[in-house]
């Protein structure tokens, strides 16, 4: 189940020994009650999964915060008291002396895969897993979206997910070894990073390399096939390091729309099929497609969309109903659907319409432009009846940028102003939490009037 | 605490890089943590970092977990970290 480094490979089965090991000491040696949840907030990816297959089988809800942060973490604990928070040190430091986190030097490393015959079902029989209406994780939307809401997944639901996405991305009879530059913490990296490994074939990488070179040095490491998980800023660093790019089978990216000419760039460097996965917290992954080849979307198998009163309604077997923040057009021509953005980033200026996420991704299109983000009206302290806009380009030619935009949108919703900076505040999935936008553009307005 | 003449070079690539208006590169002090409670760096940052400092420098920013918190600890541990690793001696 994990692949890499040689000294931390593992069996399914070793994984889950030593995960209910695990389980019982969770049980001697913290004071709290015995179904308490935790918190798993483990980076190293051997670790998350040993800590949340111990959960499982202490039948403990995991409880994964939309961030790291301190204060996230303590809002998470006064919501759920005597939930216990567990990192990748203290992990190390609970297990220590007992054989939980201890290497298997001795087991066989050659084929970690091959040794693990799909044992789902035996598995099932020989551990105490939670029933399938047991929640399992219960996910944290981020700030992005207002107030730190839960999100509950089932036992179930997650096995069915992975299942999902298994047979979505058509790796049929080989193996892979996956790796992530996402945190397994979000809907995204836990679909992908975790469940996969756990519930298929399909072995990772324990590490969660941030610089391209870490990535680089990690997947050559990884024998073929290879998946890399990762985001858009994140492949976008990638492609302007300079660095040649092992063959990489399958690249997925999710959590921000993806260009074309980006995906294009990875699919020639890393000799890649690059999917775009759509989906949310609230959902998991509901739709993909591979986006030098179509912009339209497929919905996963059983995935369900209905339009009611202006929104979208989405059903499936691995999430509960409920309504999606983004404004979908169904294509005519097949089951597929278009993306126009969120709904509420709906902009409405002179009467006129238009997605502030269409608009943002214009923008990053346009000459020079890396990345680039559009603030609506309501958060624009210069102008509350234009939208503003926030650029990373080199040059910064302000003028190039706004001319290109002005040939493909009303003129009403050319950004006044259009700022350029170094950087824009991505959260580590990629987001854009509107807190930080409006933090900084606040600091350039002072700026201004100083 | 003055700067050396590298350490003022990798503050005004900090700076230049990370657009942080609102800093001088004299008021980075040497040995402030850069992320968290120091400058507030991100692991974004962090990347755009690596980046300037593959483009100046001539070499690509290795770090395990472990090793990661060292090398950007602060100004010296990174200028440190560049002059044993810098392409163009």
């Amino acid at each position: 189940m994990i692949s890499h480094p040689p000294e931390r490979r593992t069996t399914r089965e070793q994984l889950l020994r030593r995960a209910q090991m695990l389980a019982t000491e969770l049980s001697q040696h913290v004071h709290t009650p015995a179904t308490a949840p935790v918190i798993n907030l483990c980076r190293e990816r051997d670790h998350f999964l040993l800590l949340f297959c111990a959960a499982l089988l202490a039948h403990r809800t995991t409880l994964l915060p939309p961030s790291p942060t301190p204060h996230v973490i303590e809002a998470l604990k006064h919501d759920h008291p005597g939930a216990l928070q567990l990192d990748d040190q203290a992990l190390k430091e609970l297990a220590q002396g007992d054989e939980i986190s201890a290497s298997h030097r001795h087991s066989d490393p050659s084929t970690p895969a091959a040794t693990s015959p799909s044992p789902l079902t035996a598995l099932l029989n020989e551990h105490a897993w939670p029933s399938p209406t047991f929640t399992a994780v219960t996910l944290h939307t981020s700030g992005s979206t207002g107030e730190a809401q839960p999100h509950r997944r089932t036992w179930q639901q997650l096995r069915s997910g992975a299942a999902l996405l298994a047979q979505r991305l058509a790796l049929g009879e080989r193996r892979y070894q996956l790796i992530g530059t996402v945190p397994a913490q979000h809907t995204y990296g836990l679909e992908t990073t975790i469940l996969l490994p756990l519930l298929t074939e399909h072995t990772v990488c324990a590490g969660c390399p941030l610089f391209p070179e870490d990535l680089r040095s990690l997947l050559t490491a990884l024998s073929p096939p290879r998946i890399l998980v990762t985001s858009p800023p994140h492949l976008r660093a990638c492609l302007e390091s300079a660095i040649e790019w092992p063959q990489t089978e399958l690249i997925l990216s999710a959590t921000a729309p993806l260009s074309a000419e980006l995906a294009q760039q990875a699919e020639e460097r890393f000799g890649a099929r690059v999917l775009e996965i759509y989906g949310s917290t609230e959902t998991g992954a509901l739709a993909t497609r591979r986006t030098v080849e179509t912009p339209i979307w497929q919905p996963l198998e059983g995935v369900e969309l209905e339009a009611a009163n202006g929104n979208w309604i989405a059903s499936g077997p691995h999430f509960p109903s409920c309504t999606l923040h983004d404004v979908l057009e169904l294509d005519p021509n097949g089951p597929g659907f278009f993306l126009h953005g969120r709904s509420r980033d709906m902009l409405k200026i002179a009467g006129k319409r238009h997605s502030a996420a269409a608009l943002s991704a214009l923008l990053q299109a346009a000459p020079g432009v890396r990345d680039a983000v559009i603030l609506p009206p309501e958060d624009n302290p210069w102008d509350p009846a234009r939208v503003a806009a926030l650029v990373v380009a080199a040059p910064p030619d302000a003028a190039a940028v706004k001319g290109w935009l002005r040939e493909h949108v009303d003129p009403v919703f050319l950004p006044r102003p259009l700022l350029f900076v170094d950087t824009l505040p991505r959260d580590p999935s990629g987001k854009l939490p509107r807190a930080a936008l409006i933090e900084l553009l606040e600091r350039r307005r002072m700026q201004d009037e100083s | 605490m003055a700067h050396t003449q590298l350490e003022h070079e990798l503050a005004e690539l900090l700076v230049d890089a990370l657009n942080l208006e609102e800093t001088t590169p004299e008021s980075i002090a040497p040995e402030a943590p850069l992320f968290g409670d120091g400058l507030g760096l991100d692991s974004i940052d962090a990347l755009e970092l690596a980046l300037a400092i593959s483009r100046k420098y001539g070499f690509q920013l290795r770090a395990d977990d472990t090793r990661n918190q060292e090398i950007f600890a602060n100004l010296r541990a990174l200028a440190a970290h560049i002059e044993a690793n810098r392409a163009d001696p």
